[in-house]
């Protein structure tokens, strides 16, 4: 399998193809076991290659084919190649297991849709584009497979496209993501034209040995980042993902929590070469993503809406997975991207199930009391809620722990802090959303469906199961299967020193602190919601402020939006009419009437234009001909 | 006459298909169409063979030679491989754009054989390798498309068809004075005033220069058109019926940007270097203008307009920033945006026939009832904001790659129609196919017939974005001439910005 890769990319394209060609003549029973089937193949081919990557020596843990070249333009030759190291496993598997669940789960939670068949073919595109982004071997495919996730995203965001807003949710995440496409687009070219190649190898090794200026370094890392925040929705380019929830609740687990936001994740690692190289670049990251961290678990505890809330713990998380990245700590950071892609994707899918049973009803006020109606989902949104909220002997507290532990090893004093507050603030807004939905009685006016189907039960009662083991993969002081599986990725270029954590090195102080915060967020969560009714916040101010997400979108489409349909507007009306059309159209009458005489130049009769040219030119071909 | 006849054939068979068209009896419509489209058939043909029994090189092939009036001009044609190119992209786009012409009945014969008229002559002026000649052809398009718009446009027709050739005319006749003008040095150097093989050499003194090639210049920039030439624009495409649109803005505006590849660069290349910053400001000023514009207009044709004049600004960027990947990708996003946008003008017929209007803000809805239309328009709207995968991305990189290199804040300020681009096309596709239906009834899905003229269009975006190899690679010795003909040395402080 790892030397056909191609296989594996290719299966959930076919998937694509065969449902939009042949839609029309698929029973949905026949749809679904396509559309799972490639993706469930697609899982299995790479375990296949992930198995046999194991087996090579560490130093040939990275196996590149190049299929075809894409252009050759004098110096410039892109081609378009694969390559299969830790890394891009890692998130393969990730894509192709958790994506096959989601499949499964879509089954059942798009059933009754008019546009099933639709739903299915978008879905697997966005595997196909999602592979293609974490498999390609150089930069350009990369943006192929950054724009294709985007273009998913849009079309599955704006799948119930009847909806106004869904609509604007749809353009809006679109804009905002190509501008992240043009931040790499910019990069490509820095990268070029300082490495004359775009392929992550060459790139990577003349990083190091035909070095850069350093504000070259500084501009490509930041450009790079300018992507990243926009795909992985954080400051300043979030906005979008909180309307992305606007798309079915599968779409959300999928696209919007388990894989493609964290593609900023992806390219920050995948670059550690460069970012080894500039410090600048680097802490950029780190910062941003230690702001978002902080600002979106404040946004997540005035939500009312349940996938808004849970859109903002995704943004937080993913913030915690860019900051670590951004401080060289990148098997961490991967760490708690796997764990967040079993316990994000799961409580997406619980949320998935409530909405299911009441409706089509997401708001936290009119639930409650839900315990007792949908046991299966109460404990699997529990074991989610424990695992991202960093208790112990979950899934989010082995790789939170690391990812703070290590921060705080380093001396990373002011973002560590950070975290951990964002750490209390997870632990209340989750325990907050939990009570609301399942603790006291029902406040809500539709009669409540039971238990969804068991096709949507099953993957997420597996999806709890690894979100409650998936942590055992890093035990503190005793294991790092995580950072093992990846060493071999970072030791191929250079920069990737301090990649992977020491697992014997654990920090106690960080680790009793963040426990004891968690506890603290669940206790207060406990106080205010457990089994009350549902109270406004006691200061409106604060809370209008953290529902409205502190106004950014106010703020964008003041400053941006508005101003520049306006500008286009004016343009439109007043300098292209009046001003230049204008303009010329009075030079045009000015002539004609200078030349009253020669009136009959404007008749507008083309055979008067047509003997005009040839009179003209007959003369002055005949003053050369015969006197010149 | 020396060599085969075989450019004069590609030339002149879709005149003669027009004429023979009036041997079709006065009703029979659908007859005179298919007779129209297995001439333009045959064109596409043709020109598929010409492609490949063309040999690699920047050499003119398929030259045929016939002295018409001795010393002073001859009959010459010959095609490089931006000829070849544009060549393909003019024979698919008429034959396309006159299937999808069911919607015309009344006068159909003349109809298509105006628009036959006006296929040979884009095809002429392509091959052209005569001042004259090219003048010729580039005076006689006019007339077919003039006619075309007041014979069968919109309400505002008469209004719209008078400006466009007036607009044309005018701007062409300064380039007539330029012409003579050089053909008068030219023959003074003992060739034949108007060869364009002779013209290469003749070497003008770069202070005689700009003048001609301003006058040129400004030819070409009403033809394109180029900001802030290009007010007969948006008329002209809202009035004109669709497919007579799609040729206007798919081919017609190649001409526009052939004249500076083939006349503007190579005869006056120091003007060309002097008056760049002029050159590359309007283009760019065209990029955020005709974007903003896009963002707001409310008539679906004359937005595609406004976003057509900022994606030539774009290739016009490409071109005068007088670098290799900027030149091969100019060539290369002419053939991209001339199929999109023949693709995009044809699919607004069909929406406007179904809404009867086109005014964005009342369209919605159609992909309940047109899935396979709203998906044909998806496609042929991402290829047209650049999304990565399809064709209109590989030009794009390309060129922005070269004024990167050359120019780093133009493309960087391009970059902003990059993303201006996705908001209005984005905006354009949901006006039409989402949201709430906007009209009852209406909106009956693609027919088989429609598709299938779609269908080769969406296989070029598709073929050109995931290998776009062969374009750039055929043109590529073509483009080095040219670069060292403009001999423009590249600045050498990277990264210092412009270098100049």
């Amino acid at each position: 399998m790892l030397q056909h890769s191609w296989v594996i990319l290719l299966l959930p394209l076919v998937g694509t193809a065969v449902i939009s060609i042949l839609g029309r003549y698929l029973s949905k029973l026949a749809t679904s076991l396509v559309a799972c089937g490639v993706v469930g193949l697609a899982f299995l081919g790479t375990v296949a290659a992930a198995v046999q990557l194991e087996g090579l020596p560490p130093r040939l843990q990275a196996v590149q084919e190049v299929l075809f070249r894409w252009i050759v333009s004098g110096p410039l030759h892109i081609s378009f190649g694969l390559l299969v190291d830790p890394i891009s496993l890692l998130f393969m598997l990730v894509i192709t297991g958790v994506g096959f669940l989601i499949h499964v789960y879509s089954v059942g939670y798009m059933g009754e849709d008019k546009n099933f068949r639709l739903y299915f073919a978008y879905l697997n595109l966005f595997i196909f584009t999602m592979l293609l982004l974490v498999m390609a071997n150089n930069f350009l495919w990369l943006l192929v497979g950054w724009g294709g996730v985007g273009l998913a995203s849009y079309l599955l965001i704006g799948f119930w496209y009847e909806r106004p807003s869904a609509v604007a949710a749809a353009i809006k995440a679109f804009v905002m993501n190509v501008i992240g496409d043009v931040g790499i687009f910019l990069a490509i070219f820095l990268i070029y034209l300082s490495f004359h190649s775009v392929s992550y190898n060459r790139v990577f090794h003349l990083a190091y040995t035909h070095p850069a200026a350093a504000g070259v370094m500084t501009a490509i890392t930041l450009l790079l980042l300018l992507g990243a925040v926009a795909k992985s929705a954080q400051l300043p380019l979030h906005t979008w993902l909180f309307d992305a929830m606007e798309g079915p609740t599968p779409v959300s687990a999928l696209i919007h929590a388990a894989t493609m936001v964290t593609a900023g994740v992806y390219l920050v690692a995948r670059c550690y070469p460069l970012y080894h190289l500039s410090p600048t670049g680097a802490t950029a990251v780190a910062v941003v993503g230690g702001a978002s961290a902080l600002l979106a678990a404040t946004i997540g505890t005035a939500q009312t809406d349940i996938k808004r809330a849970l859109a903002a713990s995704t943004m937080s998380q993913i913030g915690y997975m860019i900051m670590a990245v951004g401080l060289g700590m990148y098997a961490a950071g991967l760490f708690h991207f796997l764990t967040h892609a079993f316990f994000k994707a799961l409580l997406f899918m619980a949320a998935g199930n409530i909405i299911h049973a009441l409706g089509g009803e997401q708001d936290l006020r009119k639930m409650g009391g839900l315990a007792k109606r949908l046991p299966v989902t109460y404990w699997s949104f529990l074991a989610g809620t424990l695992a991202i909220s960093g208790i112990p002997g979950f899934s989010g507290f082995f790789s939170k722990d690391e990812l703070l532990g290590q921060t705080l090893n380093r001396g990373h004093v002011v973002l560590w802090a950070v975290g951990v507050a964002a750490a209390f603030l997870t632990a209340f807004y989750m325990f907050r959303m939990f009570f609301l939905a399942f603790s006291g009685s029902y406040r809500g006016e539709v009669h409540p469906h039971g238990e969804a189907p068991r096709v949507m039960l099953v993957p997420t009662v597996i999806l709890a199961v690894l979100a409650v083991v998936g942590g055992y993969l890093v035990l503190p002081g005793v294991w790092d299967l995580i950072g093992n599986f990846l060493a071999p990725a970072f030791s191929h270029w250079h920069g990737g020193a301090g990649a992977v954590g020491n697992p014997h090195h654990v920090n106690w102080l960080s680790m009793g602190i963040s426990v004891l915060l968690a506890l603290a967020g669940f206790g207060v969560a406990y106080q205010v919601y457990h089994r009350r009714a549902w109270q406004p916040a006691p200061w409106p101010f604060l809370s209008q402020l953290l529902y409205r997400k502190y106004y950014f979108d106010e703020l964008y489409d003041a400053v941006f939006v508005r101003p520049a349909v306006r500008l286009g507007a004016v343009f439109g009306a007043v300098a292209d009419r009046l001003v230049i059309d204008g303009g010329v159209m009075g030079l045009a009458r000015g002539v004609r009437t200078l030349g009253n005489g020669l009136v009959f130049l404007q008749s507008g009769y083309v055979r008067r234009y047509a003997l005009t040219i040839a009179l003209g030119a007959a003369a002055i071909l005949a003053y050369y001909v015969f006197w010149a | 006459m020396q060599g085969s006849p075989l450019l004069t054939v590609i030339t002149f068979l879709p005149l003669l298909g027009g004429i023979l068209l009036f041997l079709v009896p006065r009703g029979r419509v659908g007859v005179a169409r298919t007779v129209a489209m297995l001439f333009a058939l045959a064109d596409v043909v043709l020109t598929a063979y010409l492609a490949w029994a063309a040999h690699p090189g920047a050499s003119f092939q398929f030259q045929e030679r016939a002295a018409w009036l001795p010393s002073f001009f001859s009959y010459h044609l010959g095609a490089d491989w931006i000829s070849i190119f544009l060549l393909l992209l003019t024979s698919v786009s008429f034959l396309v754009s006159i299937a999808a012409s069911r919607g015309i009945t009344q006068r159909g014969r003349a109809y298509l054989f105006l628009m036959l008229l006006a296929e040979t002559a884009c095809l002429g002026l392509f091959v052209s390798l005569d001042l004259f000649l090219f003048y010729i052809f580039w005076e006689v398009m006019l007339v077919p498309i003039y006619l075309l718009i007041i014979g069968w446009g919109g309400p505002k027709r008469r209004q719209a068809a008078t400006k466009f050739l007036i607009y044309n005319l005018a701007a062409s006749l300064l380039m007539l004075v330029a012409l003579v003008w050089v053909g008068i040095q030219n023959a003074g150097a003992g060739h034949d005033a108007w060869g364009y093989l002779s013209l290469l050499h003749l070497h003008l003194p770069a202070a005689a220069q700009l003048l001609p090639f301003l006058a040129f210049a400004l030819a070409f920039a009403v033809k394109m058109p180029l900001f802030p030439f290009h007010t007969w624009m948006p008329d002209a495409y809202a009035e004109a019926p669709a497919p007579v649109t799609a040729v206007l803005s798919g081919v017609l505006s190649k001409a526009g940007l052939y004249g500076f590849l083939r006349l503007g660069l190579p005869l006056f290349p120091a003007a060309a270097r002097e008056v760049w910053p002029w050159v590359a400001g309007l283009a760019i000023i065209g990029v955020i203008y005709g974007s903003l514009i896009a963002l707001a207009e409310r008539d679906a044709k004359r937005l595609v307009g406004y976003a057509s004049l900022a994606h030539l600004g774009i290739i016009l960027l490409g071109i005068f920033a007088f670098d290799l990947q900027g030149l091969e990708g100019g060539v290369l996003q002419m053939v991209n945006h001339g199929v999109y946008v023949v693709a995009l003008f044809l699919l607004l017929g069909m929406i406007e026939e179904r809404a009867g209007t086109r005014d964005v803000t009342a369209l919605g809805g159609l992909a309940v009832r047109a899935p396979v239309l709203a998906a044909s328009f998806l496609i042929v709207a991402l290829a047209a904001l650049g999304l990565p995968g399809l064709n209109g991305f590989a030009g794009e990189f390309l060129i922005l790659l070269g004024v990167f290199r050359t120019h780093l804040w133009l493309a960087v300020a391009a970059m902003l129609g990059v993303i201006l681009a996705s908001a209005y096309m984005i905006r354009l596709l949901q006006a039409a196919f989402h949201g709430p239906r906007a009209f009852p009834g209406q909106g009956r899905e693609m027919s088989a017939w429609e598709f299938t003229l779609m269908v080769p269009l969406l296989f070029i975006i598709f073929w050109i974005g995931i290998v776009p190899r062969p374009i750039p690679a055929e043109v590529a010795p073509t483009a080095h001439h040219l670069v060292a003909q403009v001999s423009y040395a590249p600045p050498s402080g990277f990264p210092g910005g412009t270098g100049r």
